[in-house]
């Protein structure tokens, strides 16, 4: 049985189009254009996701997201055409799992859409322990990465530097600095072969390693683990 | 607006009311030596006038077979009147009597015989009186200065009162222009004052609802402006897999619509006098790495940690970026960050054509065209304006200089430590 996804967008063109493309991707697509037909809809019946605009005629998408998120743990990709107040979306102030902003390139709320249903699938449900950065999740009790809720093969002491940079990430951190921090976690010597370690993890979370969008190097300084990594990844 | 601002920062000067008060201090002083003035003619004149009545007396008081107690006494009287010292000559010019001695002006008036400070008896004998002690016997004249000192005094309340209205028109002007748009004056009476106050109160209530207006509008406009978008894209993707250049190119002219939108509408909210700005301590390195990676350009530099609005830092380099990815042609692109005590600096260089030192300045205008530049798709757009107001906002600047070499170079400059 395919997946049911509620979308929840006052264009009906767009919600249309969208229904169509995903649906011919095999997800079961049902449309609200109201807040009101969204919970209605919510009460009756069973979905596995939820795609939400923020700007909706019976009310403010954000404001539904916070309230459902207090009741169940139901995945939710908002969409926004504000851009301006993403930085509030993802995360503990609001709940949504991940966000677009409009426009978006259709691939994208694809893949980004199935990462959150595979996420919700595992059960792992984002704590202080584990880090979410678009389709990547570094969950530090199971010491583990994983990308699009699949785990990537790691050793100990790279998901140690991967800890570190996640969890300073937009800082830029010498290699030096990052060492120590690691070595405070994995308990155990590092070799100085740091720039070997993060090639192996740039090759395993990366989908281009030679273009690497997650961790960045700074030449001179050190590297960087992006804070936005999977927007504009169109064209 | 600027004007406004930079009277705003001015240290508070309260000059109205004691401009007024000194006004009304010179008046007083004016009024004070007026009627001193008046009053000294006053009493010459009353002793010019009471001639006739003065010889008389004169010859009443000081008959000529008075003895010598008798004499002393009666010039004694005749001090009260004259308010100083009398004398009485025989015609020779010896002393016959005085009141309390005989002054050197005196026998000056005796030599000269002014009827006004003289008086010939009838018997020959001359009485003298000293004028100069006279007009200057101060009783007059200190009961006026205290007169002046009280009305001083007493008017000090009376302009604090009468400018404490406009006192409290001002302060709500200042938070008007502060940015505080709700500001509003209570209105008394119905004098000037009053008029202006409720001038004022309605000229902010149009500020007001025009700014919440416009506030609206641009939160719509983001919606109504990106609605379409998002419909076009969402198209693109039912294509399936036919002409892939096409979409890739429809794909990238609906990113730069969606550039410029945001552009336009992060300028409009800032173009207010004071926006706000969300500070926080960011890595500015860290942040020009993940936007250098975004245009593959080359980043060197240290960590430099500052205080600043990390979304419209972000903003800021992505728009020079893009501007150098626009012009430099497929060549490469290097940013450069470092600092000195003061301020942090970030280079955006690129291998393009270059800027003409004339139209280093004008690049930042909005929507500005290099001459000779045709509609090629490299648009100019409101990029390089926003990213001078951004550096701006931030106590910055940002300036276009030439390249060695070749090509341009951006150069950024921002206080680590902002003042206000």
């Amino acid at each position: 049985m395919s997946e049911q996804i509620l979308v929840i967008d006052d264009d009906a063109v767009l919600a249309a189009m969208l229904a169509e493309f995903l649906g011919a991707r095999g997800l079961g697509i049902t449309v609200a254009g109201t807040i009101a037909d969204g919970e209605r809809l919510l009460r009756s019946n069973t979905f596995d996701a939820l795609i939400l605009d923020a700007m909706l005629p019976d009310g403010d998408g954000f404001d539904l997201c916070q309230r459902l998120r207090k009741e169940s743990m139901l995945p939710i990709l908002m969409l926004t055409a504000r851009g301006e107040e993403v930085d509030r979306i993802i995360g503990l102030e609001l709940g949504a799992d991940d966000y677009l902003p409009k426009p978006f390139n259709p691939r994208e709320l694809l893949a980004r859409l199935r990462a959150l249903l595979r996420r919700a699938k595992v059960g792992s449900k984002p704590s202080g322990e584990v880090l979410c950065f678009g389709r990547l999740e570094i969950d530090k009790s199971a010491l583990e990465a994983r990308l699009d809720g699949a785990p990537v093969a790691l050793t100990a002491h790279q998901f140690a530097l991967l800890w570190a940079l996640a969890s300073h990430a937009g800082r830029v951190l010498s290699r030096e600095t990052l060492l120590e921090l690691a070595r405070g976690d994995a308990l155990e010597n590092f070799d100085r072969s740091i720039d070997v370690h993060i090639s192996r993890i740039r090759a395993a979370i990366e989908e281009d390693p030679k273009d690497p969008r997650r961790i960045i190097t700074v030449r001179g300084a050190g590297y960087v683990f992006a804070q936005r990594q999977d927007e504009g990844g169109d064209a | 607006m600027k004007l406004l601002r930079g009277l705003s920062f001015q240290p508070q000067k309260h000059l109205f009311h004691i401009q007024i008060y000194a006004c009304f201090l010179l008046v007083l002083f004016i009024f004070f030596v007026c009627s001193g003035m008046l009053l000294w003619t006053y009493l010459e004149r009353e002793m010019l006038n009471s001639g006739p009545n003065f010889d008389a007396l004169v010859e009443r008081l000081l008959p000529a077979d008075a003895n010598a107690a008798s004499m002393h006494k009666a010039l004694k009287d005749l001090e009260a009147i004259t308010y100083g010292p009398v004398a009485v000559f025989a015609p020779d010019g010896a002393l016959i009597a005085s009141s309390a001695g005989v002054t050197p002006v005196m026998r000056q008036q005796f030599m000269e015989r002014d009827p006004r400070y003289t008086s010939q008896m009838i018997d020959g004998r001359i009485v003298v009186f000293d004028w100069s002690l006279r007009l200057s016997h101060p009783f007059p004249y200190v009961g006026l200065l205290l007169m002046a000192i009280l009305a001083a005094l007493g008017s000090w309340p009376l302009v604090r009162y009468l400018t404490r209205r406009l006192d409290s028109l001002r302060q709500h002007a200042d938070a008007l222009a502060a940015g505080n748009l709700s500001a509003r004056v209570k209105v008394h009476g119905d004098d000037e004052i009053a008029q202006l106050a409720r001038r004022f109160n309605q000229a902010a209530e149009r500020i007001e609802s025009l700014v919440n207006t416009q506030r609206i509008m641009l939160a719509s406009a983001s919606h109504e402006l990106r609605s379409p978008l998002a419909r076009i894209r969402m198209a693109t993707g039912l294509f399936g897999d036919e002409r892939p250049e096409l979409q890739a190119q429809i794909a990238r002219d609906i990113g730069e619509l969606d550039t410029l939108i945001g552009d336009l509408l992060l300028a409009s909210r800032l173009s207010s006098d004071t926006p706000q700005l969300r500070l926080e301590n960011i890595d500015l390195l860290g942040l020009a790495a993940e936007e250098a990676r975004r245009v593959g350009a080359n980043l060197s530099g240290e960590p430099v940690g500052i205080q600043a609005d990390a979304r419209l830092l972000r903003h800021m380099l992505r728009n020079l970026l893009e501007n150098a990815r626009r012009h430099a042609a497929g060549a490469s692109i290097d940013i450069e960050i470092d600092r000195n005590e003061h301020e942090l600096n970030i280079r955006v260089l690129d291998r393009g054509p270059g800027v003409p030192a004339s139209e280093r300045e004008k690049i930042f205008e909005p929507f500005y065209r290099l001459p000779g530049k045709v509609e090629s798709g490299e648009g100019a757009g409101y990029g390089l304006a926003l990213v001078r107001r951004i550096a701006r906002l931030h106590g910055g600047e940002v300036v276009c200089q030439p390249r060695e070499g070749d090509g341009a170079c951006f150069g950024v400059c921002l206080p680590i430590k902002r003042k206000i």
